[in-house]
């Protein structure tokens, strides 16, 4: 039987979003000291006004239920599937009033495309982007690739006792520490703390390139966070390719791939256990994966005249596979490149890449490297049950924070999700060839949108208003990995459904 | 005296009018000529970017391109006689080179536009675009007498921009790199286009040979007005209100 919602539910959600929509007030407040620094007053009117619409209208939805209860699982799912495109809707009114969006629709997509960390873009004339807003854009991809859930709350937002139902809703499971707000205190310190790094050394970096030291500060905060979240956003329509730099290009790999590496693992290096971090079932398939996917994409660049010779392979075709697996989005060549000069076996080895994504619980998206390598203990489980004599009992093992055994319902959970994308991926590949983009491009899109890999060659702002939804409700599924968003829709239609609720009551 | 002067008038007259009337198709050649302007190829600004040159006749021009350049062929007679004419048609320097490779050296005045969504055709081809300057210059470490700059497609919804590669002496020629509230120097560059630069590592870019200011830069005002604070402001404070609000009832309902 489907559970629906009743009012005290819709009630106690409307709340709880409130809370999460006052605090994405703080998205604004950055932003706005930017403004006023750098003298940029129509964007500081705009984000000012931007934050008192958030905490009105987060107010006013607190008026729901004065005394909020505690959250259940079923409630908890619909707060944390709906807080996604609810706060994606309040960042889009700075972005559509900033006059780079030719539609509020384009404004939305770059609003979930940030939130998401997903990184692909429709905005018009970059170049010319005021700093305001383009720390905003950063800013939503800091408070995306963390979870929204996480952040709120390590801040404590969301009360203590709501914390485990909210935080395995975000498509989070592993508790570093014992308790949920430890864990995201620890997750977004960590988070932090790298982006600082790498910020120092991408400023001391832009600098020497010749950029002026304001410039290169904020940059090189941008493309930190950018890099880190895997998110994908850069200040300049060239992406990467505007620092003409390969030791930018390699910091930048070296953070992707940190940020596409399970939070939980990061805990175990600063602990000093490298063995098991080396160990670990994530790290052997992200190893053994990504040497596989090297070679399929060198040989197949190596047949096209321009990346056949070392040089530009290994700067241009290395840069590429970190970015599209860890599902950032950066790029350093140009997406013209990618369809004209990559050969299709290279531009679709990216796509699968991005399509198997980072690891579980880190800030990178796709189907996850932790579900391939179950899948792929699942198989060799299989093989073993069938060659033991039929008294044998078969165990597997694997170390994923500590000594794991495949159950049946680890093997379940990872196949579903692993069914979903590639019916996500689907579904947006023939939406892509019914607009009439080329397959390749359509599946490379798809697959771009649904893992929040951001690598496109379609999404432009003259692309199709129909086209443009399908990639925003793909962004938003793949980003909760789906099972939340499912199981809110359904949750939704049954409750839209009188005759369910007949049928249930009168039982 | 007169009558000699009148005779001598008639004579030239009645010749004139009789090579009209016996060859019309001069007064057309002279007006095709005022409308096609035709340059003998030593003096065409840039050969093609391998270097080759077109051949062409001596006395005539015959001018074969590609699709770009458009086929123009001007056909010049004086007035020397039919005999010359023959032979000049004739001659080694007039023949058809069937292995002459399309000269591609008149891509003049693309768009960046264009260019961001070129394909092989365009490889190696020497191009002229005009942009604006934004962003920063970005010297190589390895090089600090070249620097990249970028150029933005002027006055065009599609935000596409290409990477140029000059010398730092060039880049001296700009007074302002676009930014927000900032239009950059209108820049014409004339060089050639690499859809993948063997040089740098595979990246689309222009080598610019020549470059030159169309326009300086512009910087205007992001002036502040406290009007424009006044809805943010007021909205803030009913938001502070209705939080109040929240707390008096959180705080009777207890």
């Amino acid at each position: 039987m489907w559970q629906y919602f009743t009012l005290k539910d819709v009630r106690v959600i409307g709340h709880y979003l409130g809370v999460l929509v006052m605090f994405s007030a703080l998205m604004y407040v950055l932003p706005l000291i930017t403004a006023i620094v750098f003298g940029e007053w129509e964007p500081a009117a705009r984000y000012l006004l931007a934050a008192g619409i958030s905490l009105l209208a987060g107010q006013a939805l607190r008026f729901a239920r004065i005394q909020p209860a505690r959250l259940n699982r079923q409630q908890a799912l619909a707060v944390t599937g709906l807080a996604w495109i609810v706060l994606a809707l309040f960042a889009s009114i700075p972005l559509f009033m900033s006059g780079h969006y030719q539609t509020y629709l384009d404004a939305l997509f770059d609003g979930v495309s940030g939130l998401t960390t997903t990184g692909a873009t429709v905005i018009t004339d970059l170049e010319h982007l005021s700093y305001a807003d383009n720390m905003f854009r950063f800013m939503m991809h800091l408070l995306g690739g963390l979870g929204l859930i996480v952040v709120a709350l390590s801040l404590g937002l969301l009360g203590k006792q709501n914390g485990n139902s909210l935080y395995t809703s975000e498509a989070r499971s592993e508790h570093v520490v014992p308790n949920v707000m430890q864990t995201t205190r620890l997750i977004s310190r960590i988070s932090l703390i790298f982006i600082l790094i790498i910020t120092l050394i991408l400023t001391f970096m832009c600098m020497i390139m010749g950029m002026k030291a304001t410039h290169a500060l904020l940059h090189a905060f941008w493309i930190a966070i950018s890099g880190f979240m895997t998110g994908g956003f850069t200040p300049t329509s060239q992406s990467i390719m505007y620092y003409h730099s390969f030791p930018v290009e390699f910091v930048l790999m070296v953070v992707m791939i940190c940020g596409a590496v399970n939070f939980a693992l990061h805990v175990e290096i600063w602990k000093g256990h490298l063995r098991d971090f080396f160990r670990d079932l994530e790290i052997k398939t992200m190893v053994i994966w990504l040497c596989a996917m090297a070679i399929v994409i060198a040989a197949s660049l190596s047949a096209s005249a321009s990346f056949s010779d070392l040089p530009g392979m290994l700067r241009r075709g290395l840069f590429m596979i970190v970015s599209a697996f860890s599902t950032t989005g950066f790029m350093n060549v140009t997406s013209n490149e990618l369809v004209t000069v990559f050969s299709s076996g290279a531009f679709l080895s990216l796509a699968i890449l991005m399509a198997v994504g980072g690891g579980g619980g880190s800030t990178a998206g796709g189907v996850k490297l932790q579900r391939v390598g179950i899948i792929a203990k699942s198989i060799v489980a299989t093989i073993k049950e069938t060659l033991a004599p039929d008294s044998a009992r078969v165990t597997v093992t694997y170390t994923h924070i500590g000594q794991q055994q495949l159950t049946q319902s680890t093997v379940k959970e990872a196949l579903t999700v692993f069914m979903l994308f590639v019916v996500t991926y689907a579904i947006g590949s023939l939406a892509g060839i019914a607009y009439g983009y080329e397959a390749t491009q359509a599946i490379f899109d798809a697959v771009a949108m649904a893992s929040n890999g951001g690598l496109a060659t379609i999404v432009s702002p003259n692309m199709p208003g129909g086209l443009e939804i399908i990639y925003i409700f793909m962004m938003w599924a793949g980003r909760l990995e789906f099972v939340t968003l499912l199981a809110l829709v359904v949750e939704i239609v049954v409750s839209l459904n009188p005759r369910r609720h007949r049928s249930r009551s009168s039982r | 005296m007169r009558r000699i002067l009148l005779t001598i008038f008639l004579v030239v007259a009645c010749a004139w009018s009789g090579m009209l009337l016996d060859r019309p198709g001069v007064l057309f050649a002279y007006a095709a000529d005022e409308a096609t302007e035709v340059k003998p190829i030593e003096e065409r600004p840039y050969a093609n970017a391998n270097g080759s040159s077109v051949e062409n006749g001596e006395g005539g021009t015959i001018e074969s391109g590609n699709a770009l350049s458009g086929k123009t062929q001007d056909v010049t007679k004086g007035s020397a006689e039919e005999s010359q004419e023959a032979a000049l048609l004739e001659s080694e320097a007039n023949r058809v080179n069937t292995q002459q490779l399309p000269d591609s050296s008149f891509i003049y005045d693309i768009s960046i536009v264009d260019l961001a969504a070129a394909d092989s055709y365009y490889d190696n081809q020497i191009v002229q675009v005009l942009g604006e300057v934004v962003g920063d210059r970005i010297f190589e470490t390895a090089d600090l007498t070249h620097c990249w700059i970028t150029l933005d497609a002027p006055s065009t919804e599609l935000d596409e921009v290409i990477a140029v590669y000059m010398t730092a002496e060039s880049a001296q020629m700009i007074d302002t790199y676009g930014k927000y509230k900032t239009r950059g120097t209108m820049l014409q560059v004339r060089g050639v286009y690499h859809l993948a630069c063997s040089e740098h590592q595979g990246i689309s870019d222009v080598h610019a040979d020549y470059v030159s200011v169309v326009q300086p830069g512009v910087t205007m005002d992001d002036t502040l007005e406290l009007a424009s604070f006044l809805p943010g402001i007021i909205v803030l404070a009913c938001a502070g209100a209705l939080v109040l609000v929240y707390r008096r009832l959180r705080e009777k309902e207890r």
